[in-house]
């Protein structure tokens, strides 16, 4: 796609760099290998927060949490669908505007700088759900609010609100049942629309929901069993809301943990929140899931891998950027050895100080010419007063 | 511009000055305690004193947009003449609290020239019976206009201006509608001096800063033609008033390059006049574009636009052929027809036309509708703010009620033009052939407007 051209290089140069580092000392396909175990080659993110009113603060927190974490592991805001059914950040009865907090020690801003949400409001729905996910949407869509997945793309579905046994209910007034979700899942595969899903649910009885799943290559993970409430964390006494519920806070303190070139597993991620923190007992479904999730990153869907390509040929960067062809043990020497620099992804939210204000706003000047064309005006206006 | 100079000149006005006085203050503080009130915030955003073109936000948008070095004409945001903001940049460079003040002035100097139009106005019309009084039958003596009569018309007109509530709300809004005035008000001052330097450049000024009075060059050019034939009766007629139209073009040509000067580009023109040509805003206003143009098909939209926009100035032609020997009534006239025809009106002017009708006050008893056009004129203005909380705030009305007030608005302003013409030509026809004239079996004629 588009988006991946630059990365495309970028994810070129840096495995190629690796090639010949390693190229010396071992087989480059036992190296390389490991890179290319998951079989997608872009994530993508849908975020659902299904609450409205401002008693349900900690739903758009939870949503924004998870938003804030898979940004930050490297999703572009292109491949991030967020829902948030309300507007906390703006809400007038929020003594702290533009920002939604996930502690009442206001560690963490889960709103940030440049949150970018694609439905808001009234058009967080079922039926707008469930077009986003199916890609059955009317040709006026803009890009932003359009899940363009295809055979290879990890997605990360989040949802977050009030459910109960088999429902999730959507801003006051319609639910969504575990059926229609696994039939949406359904819809998907075969329209070939994902590679992987990780469906994740921060509800009461939150498990009751990928009960009814019947797609390949689901993992569903559940905050709270059937007859089981998840309960939020604190509350927040200057806003008096609670701010943050219970698995999400610990997935966010998790996942803060995690940085993009992390080996830390699915297996870890079901580790999460045990009963003793999180008074529900998470669940999770792995039986429609074909590999071990002892072996899956959690990279894979939390974060974005970079497209790459494979070639046979070794390639040596010069300091110029002129590349010069080699394979193998011909290649110069000069690298073998030699310890390289720590190569380090980039921070993806961008630096405060780049927003900062300009000091000397730049002032508009009457110019000169203007000022003379005027003065000669009025001295014409005077002279005809005078006629 | 006081009327005491004036007094000596002429033995049948005699001076007031005290109500003067009266009226300035009382205007003047209506207008100082509205804006210092809490009400002055609300008023700034309603749609019925305030429309894109005048509406202070935008004008404060516009100086802000112009601080960070940006032109003002660049988006949709802007659409005041370069001048004018030329003029508040200066103002708010100086002193913010100068704006206000500024607008006080504002309402005050058109206070002044209202009341110029009406000595003016009322001296042309004593004038003008001296000459045609030969032609007037011998029973119309009671008919006549006497000085006496005319000695309250500015001072009325002053009254009407000053103590208007629509023109006080306009100036607590911070409108520019009270701009718009003064340089109509100027317009009309110096076309009746008829100086034809001093007029085409008011007139000049009028139609740069709102679209519309560029219609008044005809009665402008037609009384100058006049005025010069009655000097020297060998003038020709259409050199006349093609010189009037020559300066008239120079002027505005010369208002618009100064314009150009500003940003040395021609954004400013699609922004001002290709606005209010075009009227894309379709917002909900006083006017009568906005509804016919949101329920419009994109493929009929041009030819509805020139419809609408030709029905706001075609009216000058045939005014011109029935009125040729009252260019001053003509005039006015067109005051009132651009206040109701125009794309984005405001009460600010439809106010100004209420203020000129004092000097016409010797028609009023020939006048039939005055009692529904008062009716129907308070019932908008109490109901358009009404109407508009209903719909936009309840949601318990519609665009329906609110365009029919519009409607019942622009009927109130269309039954007094069409009412005034009617009793202006009925007492000319009077003035002809008597109070009462008979037809030849001696029954009363009846008369009609055809």
């Amino acid at each position: 796609m588009a988006a991946h051209s630059g990365r495309n290089w970028a994810g070129l140069m840096f495995l190629c760099l690796l090639f010949v580092s390693v190229a010396a000392s071992s087989n480059v396909e036992d190296q390389v290998g490991g890179f290319f175990k998951s079989g997608h080659t872009n994530n993508w993110a849908v975020l659902v927060c299904t609450s409205r009113f401002w008693f349900n603060y900690r739903h758009i927190a939870n949503t924004l949490s998870v938003y804030r974490s898979v940004k930050r592991l490297g999703i572009p805001d292109s491949q991030i669908i967020l829902m948030l059914a309300d507007d906390m950040a703006c809400n007038p009865r929020n003594p702290r505007p533009a920002t939604v907090f996930n502690n009442a020690n206001q560690h963490i801003n889960v709103y940030g700088d440049n949150v970018e949400v694609d439905y808001r409001g009234y058009e967080v729905t079922v039926e707008n759900f469930i077009r986003v996910l199916t890609g059955r949407l009317p040709p006026s869509t803009p890009r932003s609010k359009r899940l363009l997945t295809d055979d290879r793309s990890n997605v990360l579905v989040y949802m977050t609100g009030h459910g109960g046994e088999g429902f999730l209910k959507f801003q006051d007034a319609e639910e969504i049942s575990n059926v229609e979700l696994a039939d949406a899942f359904q819809q998907m595969w075969q329209k070939n629309r994902y590679h992987e899903i990780l469906f994740m649910i921060d509800t009461c009885q939150a498990v009751s929901m990928y009960h009814k799943f019947y797609s390949p290559n689901v993992i569903g993970i559940g905050s709270a069993q059937v007859g089981e409430d998840s309960l939020s964390h604190h509350v927040d006494p200057s806003i008096g809301v609670y701010i943050i519920d219970r698995y999400t806070y610990y997935l966010l303190e998790f996942l803060e943990t995690v940085t993009p070139d992390s080996k830390k597993t699915l297996a870890d991620l079901f580790r999460v929140c045990p009963k003793r923190v999180c008074v529900s007992t998470p669940g999770v479904r792995t039986d429609l899931f074909t590999r071990d999730p002892n072996t899956v990153l959690i990279t894979d869907f939390f974060g974005s891998v970079r497209n790459v390509e494979i070639t046979t040929e070794t390639i040596t960067l010069k300091r110029n950027d002129t590349a010069q062809l080699c394979s193998g043990s011909s290649c110069p020497g000069s690298r073998r050895g030699k310890r390289r620099k720590k190569l380090a992804y980039a921070n993806q939210f961008p630096v405060e100080a780049a927003y900062e204000e300009e000091v000397t706003k730049p002032q508009w000047h009457f110019p000169m010419y203007f000022v003379a064309a005027l003065s000669v005006f009025f001295i014409t206006v005077v002279s005809a007063f005078r006629i | 511009m006081s009327a005491e100079p004036r007094a000596e000149q002429r033995p049948q006005f005699r001076p007031v000055p005290k109500a003067l006085k009266y009226i300035f203050g009382l205007g003047l503080g209506a207008r100082a305690v509205l804006m210092s009130s809490h009400l002055a915030g609300w008023l700034q955003d309603r749609l019925e004193l305030a429309s894109p073109v005048t509406s202070w936000t935008r004008m404060t948008e516009g100086l802000s947009l112009l601080d960070h070095g940006i032109s003002p004409y660049e988006g949709d945001m802007f659409h005041e003449t370069p001048l004018v903001l030329m003029l508040f940049y200066c103002l708010s460079k100086i002193w913010g609290g100068l704006i206000p003040i500024f607008f006080l002035l504002v309402d005050l100097v058109t206070g002044c020239l209202v009341h110029e139009v009406g000595t003016n106005v009322c001296r042309h019309l004593l004038e003008k019976q001296g000459r045609h009084v030969k032609s007037y039958s011998t029973d119309s003596l009671s008919l006549l206009l006497t000085g006496k009569q005319l000695n309250s018309v500015p001072r009325l007109m002053l009254g009407a201006y000053l103590l208007n509530p629509l023109t006080i709300a306009s100036c607590a809004a911070y409108s520019t509608t009270g701009l718009h005035n003064l340089v109509i008000a100027g317009a009309l001052l110096a076309a009746v001096q008829g100086n034809r330097l001093l007029a085409t450049l008011a007139t000049a000024v009028a139609s740069y800063q709102c679209v519309y009075p560029e219609i008044f060059i005809i009665p402008v050019a037609m009384y100058i033609a006049q005025r010069e034939q009655q000097v020297n009766p060998k003038e020709d007629y259409v050199t006349s008033v093609l010189h009037t139209l020559l300066s008239y073009a120079l002027w505005l040509s010369s208002l618009l390059f100064l314009s150009f000067l500003c940003f040395l580009s021609w954004d400013f023109f699609s922004a001002t006049v290709g606005f209010v040509m075009l009227a894309p805003d379709l917002t909900p206003n006083m006017g009568l574009f906005w509804y016919f143009f949101t329920e419009m098909f994109e493929h009929f939209r041009i030819f509805f636009l020139c419809v609408f926009q030709l029905n706001a100035v075609f009216y000058v032609i045939p005014l011109a052929v029935k009125l040729r020997d009252h260019p001053m009534f003509h005039l006015h006239l067109l005051v009132g027809l651009t206040a109701v025809f125009k794309s984005y009106p405001t009460f600010g002017d439809a106010a100004l036309f209420l203020s000129l009708l004092p000097v016409w006050g010797h028609c009023f008893k020939y006048m039939r509708n005055l009692f529904l056009v008062v009716c129907m004129w308070l019932y908008s203005i109490v109901l358009a703010p009404v109407l508009w909380h209903l719909w936009i705030y309840y949601g318990s009305a519609n665009a329906n009620f609110f365009y029919a007030v519009t409607l019942a608005y622009a009927t109130a302003q269309i039954f007094l033009l069409t009412d005034l013409l009617y009793a202006f030509l009925r007492r000319e026809f009077h003035l002809r052939h008597g109070p009462a004239p008979k037809e030849g079996q001696g029954m009363p004629i009846l008369m009609n407007l055809k």
